[in-house]
Protein backbone atom coordinates (compact mmCIF):
# COMPACT_ATOMS: atom_id res chain seq x y z
CA UNK A 1 0.00 0.00 0.00
CA UNK A 2 1.43 3.26 -0.95
CA UNK A 3 1.61 6.03 2.21
CA UNK A 4 -0.48 9.23 1.45
CA UNK A 5 -1.64 11.55 4.13
CA UNK A 6 -5.00 11.84 2.04
CA UNK A 7 -7.63 9.49 1.85
CA UNK A 8 -7.68 9.52 -1.53
CA UNK A 9 -7.48 6.29 -3.31
CA UNK A 10 -4.67 4.68 -5.33
CA UNK A 11 -4.33 6.16 -8.73
CA UNK A 12 -6.41 4.54 -11.82
CA UNK A 13 -3.65 2.68 -14.30
CA UNK A 14 -5.28 4.01 -16.74
CA UNK A 15 -2.45 2.70 -19.19
CA UNK A 16 -3.84 -0.84 -19.12
CA UNK A 17 -7.41 -0.40 -20.80
CA UNK A 18 -9.11 -3.91 -20.99
CA UNK A 19 -9.93 -5.36 -24.06
CA UNK A 20 -13.66 -6.88 -25.45
CA UNK A 21 -13.19 -10.14 -24.28
CA UNK A 22 -11.68 -9.05 -20.86
CA UNK A 23 -14.91 -6.89 -20.66
CA UNK A 24 -17.26 -10.00 -21.30
CA UNK A 25 -15.59 -12.36 -19.03
CA UNK A 26 -14.89 -9.80 -16.14
CA UNK A 27 -18.62 -9.12 -16.64
CA UNK A 28 -19.36 -13.15 -16.86
CA UNK A 29 -17.80 -13.43 -14.05
CA UNK A 30 -19.54 -10.49 -12.13
CA UNK A 31 -23.01 -11.66 -12.74
CA UNK A 32 -22.17 -15.56 -11.69
CA UNK A 33 -20.33 -14.43 -8.74
CA UNK A 34 -23.06 -12.27 -7.64
CA UNK A 35 -26.03 -14.77 -7.39
CA UNK A 36 -28.37 -14.15 -4.52
CA UNK A 37 -27.39 -10.21 -4.77
CA UNK A 38 -24.50 -8.11 -3.61
CA UNK A 39 -23.42 -7.17 -7.36
CA UNK A 40 -22.38 -3.41 -6.58
CA UNK A 41 -20.04 -4.60 -3.85
CA UNK A 42 -18.31 -7.41 -6.46
CA UNK A 43 -18.35 -4.40 -8.81
CA UNK A 44 -16.48 -2.42 -6.85
CA UNK A 45 -14.33 -5.15 -5.49
CA UNK A 46 -13.29 -6.46 -9.16
CA UNK A 47 -13.47 -3.07 -10.92
CA UNK A 48 -11.71 -0.99 -8.28
CA UNK A 49 -9.97 -2.68 -5.76
CA UNK A 50 -8.73 -5.75 -7.92
CA UNK A 51 -8.14 -4.23 -11.55
CA UNK A 52 -8.31 -0.71 -10.96
CA UNK A 53 -9.77 0.65 -13.81
CA UNK A 54 -11.82 2.80 -12.08
CA UNK A 55 -10.95 4.70 -9.34
CA UNK A 56 -13.89 5.16 -6.19
CA UNK A 57 -14.93 8.61 -7.56
CA UNK A 58 -15.84 7.54 -10.83
CA UNK A 59 -17.49 4.13 -9.68
CA UNK A 60 -19.59 6.30 -7.65
CA UNK A 61 -20.74 8.44 -10.26
CA UNK A 62 -21.41 5.75 -12.36
CA UNK A 63 -22.92 3.64 -10.17
CA UNK A 64 -25.75 6.83 -9.64
CA UNK A 65 -26.12 7.13 -12.98
CA UNK A 66 -26.84 3.45 -13.73
CA UNK A 67 -29.31 3.95 -11.05
CA UNK A 68 -31.13 6.75 -12.00
CA UNK A 69 -31.16 6.07 -15.95
CA UNK A 70 -34.08 4.28 -17.23
CA UNK A 71 -32.55 0.09 -17.75
CA UNK A 72 -31.85 -2.29 -14.83
CA UNK A 73 -28.64 -1.17 -12.64
CA UNK A 74 -26.31 -3.59 -13.87
CA UNK A 75 -27.05 -3.19 -16.70
CA UNK A 76 -25.92 0.32 -16.94
CA UNK A 77 -23.50 0.28 -15.31
CA UNK A 78 -21.87 -2.87 -17.45
CA UNK A 79 -22.54 -0.85 -20.31
CA UNK A 80 -20.62 2.35 -18.17
CA UNK A 81 -17.51 0.07 -18.05
CA UNK A 82 -17.37 -1.16 -21.46
CA UNK A 83 -17.88 1.93 -22.82
CA UNK A 84 -15.56 3.92 -20.84
CA UNK A 85 -12.30 1.25 -22.35
CA UNK A 86 -13.91 0.25 -25.84
CA UNK A 87 -16.43 2.22 -26.82
CA UNK A 88 -20.51 1.01 -28.35
CA UNK A 89 -18.50 -2.53 -28.62
CA UNK A 90 -17.44 -2.42 -25.41
CA UNK A 91 -20.59 -1.62 -24.07
CA UNK A 92 -22.04 -4.52 -25.76
CA UNK A 93 -19.46 -6.62 -24.81
CA UNK A 94 -19.31 -6.33 -21.11
CA UNK A 95 -23.34 -6.07 -21.40
CA UNK A 96 -23.16 -9.49 -23.35
CA UNK A 97 -21.09 -10.71 -20.40
CA UNK A 98 -23.14 -9.55 -17.98
CA UNK A 99 -26.32 -11.29 -19.62
CA UNK A 100 -25.65 -14.16 -21.72
CA UNK A 101 -25.27 -17.19 -19.24
CA UNK A 102 -27.89 -15.97 -16.56
CA UNK A 103 -30.32 -15.72 -19.35
CA UNK A 104 -29.67 -19.35 -20.49
CA UNK A 105 -29.96 -20.53 -16.98
CA UNK A 106 -33.00 -18.93 -16.59
CA UNK A 107 -34.91 -20.20 -19.43
CA UNK A 108 -33.95 -23.35 -18.23
CA UNK A 109 -35.32 -22.27 -14.89
CA UNK A 110 -38.40 -21.36 -17.02
CA UNK A 111 -38.49 -24.25 -19.05
CA UNK A 112 -38.51 -26.62 -15.49
CA UNK A 113 -41.45 -24.19 -13.43
CA UNK A 114 -44.12 -24.71 -16.56
CA UNK A 115 -43.09 -28.42 -17.19
CA UNK A 116 -43.29 -28.95 -13.66
CA UNK A 117 -45.49 -26.19 -11.50
CA UNK A 118 -43.31 -26.08 -8.61
CA UNK A 119 -40.15 -23.43 -7.97
CA UNK A 120 -36.81 -24.52 -7.00
CA UNK A 121 -36.49 -24.94 -3.48
CA UNK A 122 -33.87 -22.99 -2.40
CA UNK A 123 -35.43 -20.84 -0.15
CA UNK A 124 -33.09 -21.72 2.67
CA UNK A 125 -29.87 -21.81 0.86
CA UNK A 126 -30.95 -18.63 -0.81
CA UNK A 127 -31.42 -17.23 2.74
CA UNK A 128 -28.21 -17.79 4.07
CA UNK A 129 -26.39 -16.35 0.83
CA UNK A 130 -28.54 -13.12 1.01
CA UNK A 131 -27.20 -12.64 4.49
CA UNK A 132 -24.00 -12.41 3.50
CA UNK A 133 -24.77 -10.69 0.05
CA UNK A 134 -26.42 -7.73 2.80
CA UNK A 135 -23.23 -8.02 4.13
CA UNK A 136 -21.59 -7.34 1.21
CA UNK A 137 -23.39 -4.12 -0.01
CA UNK A 138 -23.28 -2.49 3.46
CA UNK A 139 -19.19 -3.38 3.59
CA UNK A 140 -19.08 -1.89 -0.22
CA UNK A 141 -20.72 1.45 1.14
CA UNK A 142 -19.02 1.42 4.46
CA UNK A 143 -15.53 0.92 2.38
CA UNK A 144 -16.47 3.32 -0.14
CA UNK A 145 -17.61 5.82 2.39
CA UNK A 146 -14.36 5.56 4.21
CA UNK A 147 -12.80 7.93 1.62
CA UNK A 148 -15.59 10.46 2.47
CA UNK A 149 -14.39 9.99 6.91
CA UNK A 150 -12.85 13.87 7.49
CA UNK A 151 -15.49 15.67 5.72
CA UNK A 152 -18.66 16.64 7.14
CA UNK A 153 -20.24 17.43 4.55
CA UNK A 154 -19.91 14.72 2.61
CA UNK A 155 -20.98 12.67 5.61
CA UNK A 156 -24.11 14.47 5.84
CA UNK A 157 -25.08 14.00 2.42
CA UNK A 158 -24.36 9.93 3.10
CA UNK A 159 -26.98 10.33 5.56
CA UNK A 160 -29.37 12.24 4.55
CA UNK A 161 -29.34 9.86 1.20
CA UNK A 162 -29.73 6.98 3.37
CA UNK A 163 -32.58 8.67 5.51
CA UNK A 164 -34.26 10.07 2.76
CA UNK A 165 -34.59 6.03 1.26
CA UNK A 166 -35.02 4.38 3.95
CA UNK A 167 -36.38 5.86 6.57
CA UNK A 168 -38.51 8.59 4.05
CA UNK A 169 -38.77 5.87 1.28
CA UNK A 170 -38.93 8.38 -1.08
CA UNK A 171 -38.39 7.92 -4.55
CA UNK A 172 -34.58 7.85 -6.08
CA UNK A 173 -35.37 10.38 -8.34
CA UNK A 174 -36.32 12.54 -5.16
CA UNK A 175 -33.25 11.73 -3.26
CA UNK A 176 -31.28 12.97 -6.13
CA UNK A 177 -33.44 16.20 -6.58
CA UNK A 178 -32.58 17.26 -2.77
CA UNK A 179 -29.20 16.38 -2.22
CA UNK A 180 -27.78 16.70 -5.60
CA UNK A 181 -28.08 20.76 -6.52
CA UNK A 182 -26.88 21.99 -2.72
CA UNK A 183 -23.66 18.86 -2.79
CA UNK A 184 -23.13 20.06 -6.62
CA UNK A 185 -22.93 23.85 -5.69
CA UNK A 186 -20.85 22.78 -2.52
CA UNK A 187 -18.49 21.49 -4.29
CA UNK A 188 -18.51 23.63 -7.17
CA UNK A 189 -17.29 26.25 -4.81
CA UNK A 190 -14.79 24.32 -3.03
CA UNK A 191 -12.78 22.12 -6.50
CA UNK A 192 -10.83 19.56 -4.64
CA UNK A 193 -8.58 17.66 -6.77
CA UNK A 194 -7.09 14.53 -7.46
CA UNK A 195 -3.57 14.73 -8.75
CA UNK A 196 -3.29 16.31 -12.48
CA UNK A 197 -5.74 19.62 -13.15
CA UNK A 198 -4.09 21.50 -9.86
CA UNK A 199 -1.94 23.32 -12.83
CA UNK A 200 -5.31 24.68 -14.84
CA UNK A 201 -6.24 26.79 -12.25
CA UNK B 1 -49.79 -16.09 -34.49
CA UNK B 2 -46.22 -16.41 -33.59
CA UNK B 3 -45.04 -13.25 -35.21
CA UNK B 4 -48.17 -11.30 -34.12
CA UNK B 5 -46.78 -12.49 -30.72
CA UNK B 6 -43.28 -11.55 -30.90
CA UNK B 7 -44.26 -7.98 -31.91
CA UNK B 8 -46.34 -7.79 -29.32
CA UNK B 9 -43.56 -8.54 -26.68
CA UNK B 10 -41.39 -6.14 -28.49
CA UNK B 11 -43.57 -3.49 -28.12
CA UNK B 12 -44.68 -3.61 -24.62
CA UNK B 13 -41.37 -4.10 -23.11
CA UNK B 14 -39.71 -1.55 -25.82
CA UNK B 15 -41.74 0.75 -23.65
CA UNK B 16 -41.56 -0.50 -20.53
CA UNK B 17 -36.83 -0.72 -20.94
CA UNK B 18 -37.50 3.92 -21.34
CA UNK B 19 -40.03 4.08 -18.72
CA UNK B 20 -38.06 1.80 -15.84
CA UNK B 21 -36.07 4.87 -14.41
CA UNK B 22 -34.86 3.75 -11.17
CA UNK B 23 -34.45 0.05 -12.37
CA UNK B 24 -36.15 -2.51 -13.96
CA UNK B 25 -38.24 -3.78 -10.84
CA UNK B 26 -39.73 -0.82 -10.88
CA UNK B 27 -41.85 -1.50 -13.93
CA UNK B 28 -42.81 -4.95 -12.33
CA UNK B 29 -46.08 -3.69 -11.30
CA UNK B 30 -46.55 -2.22 -14.73
CA UNK B 31 -45.48 -5.81 -16.40
CA UNK B 32 -48.39 -7.82 -14.23
CA UNK B 33 -50.96 -5.20 -15.09
CA UNK B 34 -50.28 -5.72 -18.55
CA UNK B 35 -48.61 -9.77 -18.84
CA UNK B 36 -51.47 -11.26 -16.34
CA UNK B 37 -54.78 -8.89 -17.01
CA UNK B 38 -54.65 -7.54 -20.46
CA UNK B 39 -52.65 -9.42 -22.50
CA UNK B 40 -53.27 -12.99 -20.60
CA UNK B 41 -50.05 -14.32 -21.33
CA UNK B 42 -49.38 -16.09 -17.83
CA UNK B 43 -51.72 -16.13 -14.44
CA UNK B 44 -50.88 -14.43 -11.52
CA UNK B 45 -49.65 -16.68 -9.79
CA UNK B 46 -47.11 -17.81 -12.50
CA UNK B 47 -45.86 -14.05 -12.75
CA UNK B 48 -45.34 -14.38 -8.56
CA UNK B 49 -43.22 -17.55 -9.16
CA UNK B 50 -41.17 -16.17 -11.87
CA UNK B 51 -40.39 -13.02 -10.15
CA UNK B 52 -39.20 -15.03 -7.28
CA UNK B 53 -36.81 -17.44 -9.77
CA UNK B 54 -35.97 -14.39 -11.85
CA UNK B 55 -34.77 -12.21 -8.39
CA UNK B 56 -33.11 -16.03 -7.00
CA UNK B 57 -31.22 -16.28 -10.39
CA UNK B 58 -27.79 -14.48 -11.11
CA UNK B 59 -27.51 -11.84 -13.51
CA UNK B 60 -29.54 -8.44 -13.67
CA UNK B 61 -32.55 -8.20 -12.25
CA UNK B 62 -34.90 -7.58 -15.29
CA UNK B 63 -34.78 -11.78 -16.42
CA UNK B 64 -38.04 -12.03 -15.34
CA UNK B 65 -39.15 -10.29 -18.99
CA UNK B 66 -36.96 -13.59 -20.65
CA UNK B 67 -39.20 -15.71 -19.08
CA UNK B 68 -42.52 -14.02 -19.69
CA UNK B 69 -41.13 -13.93 -23.41
CA UNK B 70 -40.11 -17.71 -23.10
CA UNK B 71 -43.61 -18.91 -22.29
CA UNK B 72 -45.40 -16.62 -24.97
CA UNK B 73 -43.42 -17.62 -28.14
CA UNK B 74 -40.35 -19.83 -26.81
CA UNK B 75 -36.60 -19.51 -27.34
CA UNK B 76 -37.74 -16.94 -30.02
CA UNK B 77 -40.07 -14.69 -27.80
CA UNK B 78 -37.34 -15.12 -24.88
CA UNK B 79 -35.01 -13.61 -26.86
CA UNK B 80 -37.34 -10.59 -28.87
CA UNK B 81 -38.68 -9.63 -25.08
CA UNK B 82 -35.00 -9.37 -23.05
CA UNK B 83 -33.44 -7.84 -26.33
CA UNK B 84 -36.83 -5.46 -26.23
CA UNK B 85 -36.36 -4.74 -22.43
CA UNK B 86 -32.50 -4.01 -22.85
CA UNK B 87 -31.92 -2.43 -26.08
CA UNK B 88 -33.99 1.62 -26.03
CA UNK B 89 -32.42 1.79 -22.23
CA UNK B 90 -28.30 0.26 -23.60
CA UNK B 91 -28.73 3.14 -26.10
CA UNK B 92 -29.33 5.89 -23.77
CA UNK B 93 -27.17 4.75 -20.99
CA UNK B 94 -24.39 4.54 -23.87
CA UNK B 95 -25.44 8.37 -25.13
CA UNK B 96 -24.86 9.77 -21.23
CA UNK B 97 -22.11 7.58 -20.76
CA UNK B 98 -20.16 9.00 -23.62
CA UNK B 99 -21.42 12.65 -22.97
CA UNK B 100 -20.14 11.90 -19.07
CA UNK B 101 -16.74 10.53 -20.53
CA UNK B 102 -16.31 13.17 -22.64
CA UNK B 103 -16.41 15.83 -20.13
CA UNK B 104 -13.92 14.19 -17.58
CA UNK B 105 -11.92 17.17 -17.65
CA UNK B 106 -14.43 19.76 -17.07
CA UNK B 107 -15.32 21.83 -14.10
CA UNK B 108 -18.74 20.79 -14.18
CA UNK B 109 -17.88 17.03 -14.70
CA UNK B 110 -15.59 17.46 -11.72
CA UNK B 111 -18.32 19.31 -9.02
CA UNK B 112 -20.86 16.41 -10.27
CA UNK B 113 -18.64 13.64 -9.56
CA UNK B 114 -18.17 15.00 -6.14
CA UNK B 115 -21.38 15.81 -5.43
CA UNK B 116 -22.79 12.41 -6.78
CA UNK B 117 -20.32 10.33 -4.67
CA UNK B 118 -21.43 10.66 -1.10
CA UNK B 119 -25.02 10.21 -2.36
CA UNK B 120 -24.19 7.00 -3.97
CA UNK B 121 -22.55 5.45 -1.03
CA UNK B 122 -25.91 6.52 0.82
CA UNK B 123 -27.62 4.40 -1.91
CA UNK B 124 -25.63 1.54 -1.61
CA UNK B 125 -25.94 1.48 2.33
CA UNK B 126 -29.65 1.74 1.67
CA UNK B 127 -30.02 -0.75 -0.73
CA UNK B 128 -28.20 -3.17 1.48
CA UNK B 129 -30.41 -2.34 4.28
CA UNK B 130 -33.39 -3.02 1.40
CA UNK B 131 -32.86 -6.46 0.83
CA UNK B 132 -32.22 -7.03 4.62
CA UNK B 133 -35.76 -5.70 5.25
CA UNK B 134 -37.35 -7.51 2.67
CA UNK B 135 -35.47 -10.94 3.36
CA UNK B 136 -37.73 -11.74 6.07
CA UNK B 137 -34.71 -12.86 8.33
CA UNK B 138 -35.05 -13.94 12.31
CA UNK B 139 -32.77 -11.90 14.79
CA UNK B 140 -30.16 -14.48 13.72
CA UNK B 141 -30.51 -13.53 10.14
CA UNK B 142 -30.02 -9.54 10.99
CA UNK B 143 -27.18 -10.99 13.46
CA UNK B 144 -25.17 -12.87 10.46
CA UNK B 145 -25.64 -9.79 8.06
CA UNK B 146 -24.27 -8.00 11.06
CA UNK B 147 -21.09 -10.27 11.47
CA UNK B 148 -20.91 -10.41 7.36
CA UNK B 149 -20.87 -6.88 6.99
CA UNK B 150 -17.73 -6.05 9.50
CA UNK B 151 -16.23 -9.31 7.96
CA UNK B 152 -16.21 -8.04 4.35
CA UNK B 153 -15.53 -4.53 5.85
CA UNK B 154 -12.22 -4.82 8.40
CA UNK B 155 -11.05 -8.16 5.93
CA UNK B 156 -9.37 -8.75 2.12
CA UNK B 157 -10.97 -12.29 2.15
CA UNK B 158 -12.60 -13.53 -0.84
CA UNK B 159 -16.21 -13.53 -0.77
CA UNK B 160 -16.72 -16.82 -2.54
CA UNK B 161 -15.85 -19.44 0.11
CA UNK B 162 -18.08 -16.76 2.81
CA UNK B 163 -21.11 -16.80 0.26
CA UNK B 164 -20.82 -20.55 0.15
CA UNK B 165 -20.66 -21.12 3.89
CA UNK B 166 -23.60 -18.85 4.31
CA UNK B 167 -25.97 -20.26 2.01
CA UNK B 168 -24.74 -23.98 3.66
CA UNK B 169 -25.72 -22.11 7.06
CA UNK B 170 -28.92 -21.51 5.74
CA UNK B 171 -29.57 -24.62 4.43
CA UNK B 172 -28.86 -26.16 8.38
CA UNK B 173 -31.45 -23.88 9.08
CA UNK B 174 -28.66 -21.68 11.27
CA UNK B 175 -29.43 -18.72 9.60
Amino acid sequence: MPTSDTAEPVPVRTAVAPGLPELFWLFNRLTLVSFGGGLTAWARKLIVEDKRWLDDAEFLSAYALARVLPGANQANFAIYVGHRFRGVPGAAAALLGLTLVPFCIVLGLAWAYFRSGAVPAVQDILRGVTAAAVGLALSAGLKAGEGFARRPAALAIIALAFVGSIVLHLPLLAVLAILAPPAFLVAWRHPRRRGDAETER
Amino acid sequence: MRPGALVALATFFSTMSILSIGGSNSVVPEMARHAVGEAHWLTGGAFSDLFAISQAAPGPSNLIVAMIGYKVAGLAGAVVAQAAMMLPAAVLMIVVARIWQASSGAAWHIALEAALGPIAVGLILASGWTVAEGAGFSSRGYSAAAIFTLLFWRTNLNPLPILAIAGFLGWMRAI
